[in-house]
């Protein structure tokens, strides 16, 4: 195998470092990321995620908060007319670190954003202080704050809930799935974060599960349709196939049909072994 | 998902692959990810999504991920797709354009612990590399941001890119040879340039 020439292989040397996320870029992509998958995933994660029962440990590990996971959130949604009302959540990770979620819902014409702005280090509200009310470890629930998130109020201008026939041509490029804040935004403090497309694919194939957890199938068919026609050839596109294979072979009629044509569509999806499992077994 | 991840071993860096936890592959894979996203030449404004993207696909797939190949192998394929992915929907936005997306500033990247000399020179080299690896096709950029700069091996990329072994070392050599060809033409327009 001919090797590049040495200058051209320092090229690639330079890029290595050049190419290396800065703390800001890590930081910026782990709260999204934690907001999407409702999980944390910054430098002390792995800690809390070990030790959430010993608080002691945990405190002593996540001391340093490289990625202190302090985020004030403030969705905004238009709800003509209502007046502000603040809701504050408080979620541990270990004994130190808070995410702190305020979601406020206040009158804004119609527009509905989402903003992330990373909070000074704040010490644990007084209510936890106690182990015994330590609150939910945030690596093993799920997603608390997209479930924080969907269950705000949400106007059609924020969502990407599919209006039915109109809009089922538009390609999901085209979707307004990243809302600004209008011109004199009462947070003009805040960075806003448009929910991103992905973490509203995630979103609906996660309150598919849900459904599919509670026995809803019916919710769960709803929301994965709901999906493929916002997202047709969207980033969870298998796993959505998948997840309707699965369904439709734990309810009986159709599924080694529904199985085979998954297999078909994605002959190489990761996927793939539990389809066959749950819908071909002989 | 992370539980079902998590749960089945109190140590995250057990053997088993039941046992890997998501923030341990996120924590060890962050970096590799968000310089191959940034080598295949996603644009400043959309390094942040794709590179999530990764990670949603990843985590969702995690429980199937069986092991049979490394960590950063299984994250690699999901990578690619990814970026694919993201290049498709440029297209089908602005179908009438260019796939070339705006560089990112590496004039707005924060200093690193260099001189300022070094720091002029390897902005020079980041952006003829980024020049070069944007014109080439797709195939070879890949080929090459996996050989190159993430220093894969060859069987390793045979297997992200589903290839049997003896394509890859073809294809690595025409890639090479293209990558060569365009660097040293952007470096005699450099030189002319500057007189």
């Amino acid at each position: 195998m001919s090797a590049l020439r040495p200058e051209n292989r320092a090229l690639f040397r330079a890029a290595q470092a050049d190419f290396e996320p800065s703390e800001a870029d890590r930081e910026r992509v782990e709260k999204a990321l934690a907001m999407t998958l409702g999980t944390a995933v910054g430098a002390s994660a792995g800690a809390v995620g070990t030790s959430a029962a010993a608080p002691a440990g945990a405190a002593h590990a996540t001391a340093s908060g490289v990625t202190a996971m302090n985020v004030s959130m403030a969705t905004v949604a238009g709800v003509a007319g209502a007046s502000a009302k603040g809701v504050v959540v408080g979620v541990g990770m270990g004994a130190v670190q808070w995410l702190s979620i305020v979601a406020v819902v206040a009158a804004v014409g119609g527009m509905g954003v989402v903003a992330l702005r990373p909070a000074p280090a704040q010490p644990p509200p007084a209510v936890s202080a106690s182990p015994a009310m330590a609150p939910v470890p945030l690596v093993s629930t799920h997603g608390p704050l997209t479930r924080v998130v969907a269950a705000l109020p949400v106007t059609p201008a924020a969502t990407n809930t599919p209006q039915p026939a109109p809009q089922a041509s538009v390609p999901p490029a085209a979707l307004p799935i990243a809302p600004h804040a209008p011109a004199g935004s009462s947070l003009p403090s805040t960075v806003a974060l448009a929910e991103t497309r992905v973490s509203q694919e995630a979103r609906l194939l996660h309150d598919a599960q849900n459904a599919i957890r509670m026995g809803d199938t019916a919710m769960a068919l709803r929301l994965l349709d709901e999906h493929a026609r916002t997202f047709p050839h969207g980033v969870l596109e298998e796993e959505r196939e998948a997840e309707r294979a699965l369904l439709t072979c734990g309810s009986g009629g159709g599924g080694r049909e529904a199985g085979e044509r998954f297999l078909r569509q994605y002959p190489d999806s990761p996927l793939v072994t539990r389809v066959r499992s749950a819908c071909l077994a002989p | 998902m992370i539980a079902r991840a998590v749960a089945s071993d109190d140590t995250p860096t057990g053997s088993s692959p039941a046992a890997l936890a998501f923030v341990d592959v996120y924590q060890a894979e962050a970096g590799f990810v968000w310089r191959a996203v940034r080598g295949l030449g996603v644009g400043q404004g959309a390094i942040d999504d794709v590179v999530q993207e990764v990670f949603v696909i990843a985590y969702r797939r995690l429980p199937e991920f069986e092991g049979r190949s490394s960590v950063r192998t299984w994250l690699s394929g999901i990578l690619l797709n990814a970026v694919r992915h993201h290049r498709r929907s440029l297209l089908r936005k602005s179908p009438h354009e260019t796939l070339r997306e705006e560089p990112t500033d590496v004039d707005t990247l924060e200093t690193r612990a260099r001189g300022p000399h070094e720091e002029a020179v390897a902005r020079e080299e980041t952006r003829l590399l980024e020049r070069v690896l944007g014109d080439l096709d797709e195939a070879k950029r890949e080929i090459l941001v996996l050989a190159e700069l993430e220093e894969m091996s060859a069987p390793e990329i045979a297997e992200v890119l589903g290839l049997n072994l003896n394509t890859v070392y073809s294809r690595l050599r025409l890639a090479r040879e293209s990558f060569e060809k365009l660097a040293a033409r952007y470096r005699a327009h450099e030189r002319r340039r500057l007189g």
